[in-house]
């Protein structure tokens, strides 16, 4: 097994066995913006404005409109938006499930891709591109074909735990649609700053990801293979409740990129902001 | 008598099912059918060795069906409905740090 996987299952049996994560939330007794009910459909959805920056050279940024949520939680079983997964533990300051989840880095390439929601303009795929070495017509330039970038499922451990005011994850996963068999770690930890009638959250984390998978987007055959990378992010999110229904909501996300996918010659840009503001509507 | 139960989720405010109510006995019988708190509901029989009534009925509470002497004086049989409401489980919504939009 991967040595990344080994060092978080050894975390996981830490994790649920011993007392040193505290910070219990207690049991769900009652609908809150923490527990759901047992074996029904919760949907949500935010309409407003909002913008995700795309690092590939010579791509528009994805504007956001739109942003569902749907999730159905039964006694183990679970769906929450894109991942499905299954809990494996259940404790009061921590949880472990079983989880799949779709491959990121695809909303740079496709605008049609789930993970952009709803988008304007036409659906496309920007499936394949091409590097050019130097300016086209110039003697000497090389024009190397890219390759399309499917959509790919990767599935994993998740560890949920709470520790006082702060919440964390780690997930640990593994691609199994077959495409590049790559591994991808990402954690977050959350903090609220405010928490009254009005909500401010920080959060702050990361994703690794192996060479497999830098390689398979970011990569360039003949030309560039790039290593593991790790992107550290932060994001502040906004909300406040105006009824039962609406909830105003806004957030901004930055990601920094690592050199391993910056110095791809498809890459143009260090970073990735992601920032939207609108009303989130309940609809059951 | 069907049913034996009504079970209640969350959602629901009262029990409407149709109540399904049979009797028999070795000799014919002159007696009344009525349900405890619902006055309007009585099936008389006079010189019956059996019966059969249904009805729709709503209710919150256990419902008892009684089988009466025509005066209403004494009870003869008695059986209810139990009405049983369903609780819903609650669990913890998965939190998220590193979701970008949750």
């Amino acid at each position: 097994m991967h040595s990344t996987l080994r060092i978080f299952v050894l975390l996981l049996v830490v994790a649920t066995s011993s007392p040193l994560v505290a910070g219990a939330q207690g049991k769900c007794t009652a609908v809150s913006a923490d527990c759901v009910a047992v074996g029904e459909w919760d949907l949500s959805i935010a309409l407003g404005a909002g913008v995700r920056t795309n690092p590939i050279a010579d791509r528009s940024d994805i504007p956001l409109f739109a942003i569902p949520q749907l999730s159905y939680y039964g006694k183990r079983f679970f769906i929450d938006s894109l991942e499905p997964g299954v809990t494996l533990f259940e404790g009061d300051a921590n949880t472990v499930n079983l989880i799949a989840a779709p491959g990121y880095d695809r909303v740079f390439f496709s605008r049609g891709d789930l993970q952009n929601v709803f988008v304007s303009g036409p659906l496309s795929s920007i499936g394949t591109g091409t590097v050019v070495l130097v300016p086209p017509q110039t003697e000497g330039a090389v024009e190397i074909p890219g390759h399309r970038r499917h959509t790919t499922y990767l599935a994993g451990p998740e560890w949920l735990f709470s520790f006082g005011r702060f919440a964390g994850q780690l997930t640990a996963l593994r691609e199994v649609t077959g495409r590049h068999d790559g591994y991808e770690v990402r954690s977050g930890v959350s903090y609220p700053l405010i928490r009254t009638e009005n909500s401010l959250v920080a959060n702050a984390g990361f994703t690794w990801k192996s060479a497999e998978t830098v390689d398979y987007y970011y990569g360039v055959k003949q030309l560039y293979r790039p290593d593991s990378a790790f992107n550290p992010f932060l994001k502040i999110g906004y909300s406040r409740q105006l009824s039962e229904r609406w909830t105003l909501t806004a957030f901004v996300h930055y990601e920094h990129l690592d050199d391993q996918i910056t110095d791809s010659p498809i890459v143009s840009k260090h970073s990735v902001v992601t920032a939207f503001a609108g009303f989130n509507f309940k609809v059951f | 008598m069907r049913p034996r139960v009504c079970t209640l989720s969350d959602n629901d405010s009262a029990c409407t099912t149709t109540v399904r109510a049979e009797w028999r006995s070795k000799q014919n019988e002159s007696l009344c059918l009525v349900i405890v708190d619902q006055p309007h509901i009585r099936r008389c029989w006079e010189q019956h060795s059996e019966g059969l009534y249904s009805v729709e009925v709503s209710f919150t509470e256990d419902l008892v069906v009684q089988l009466r002497d025509t005066e209403l004086d004494h009870v003869l049989a008695s059986q209810a409905i139990a009405v049983i409401r369903k609780a819903l489980q609650f669990r913890r919504k998965r939190r998220q740090p590193w979701s970008i939009f949750y």
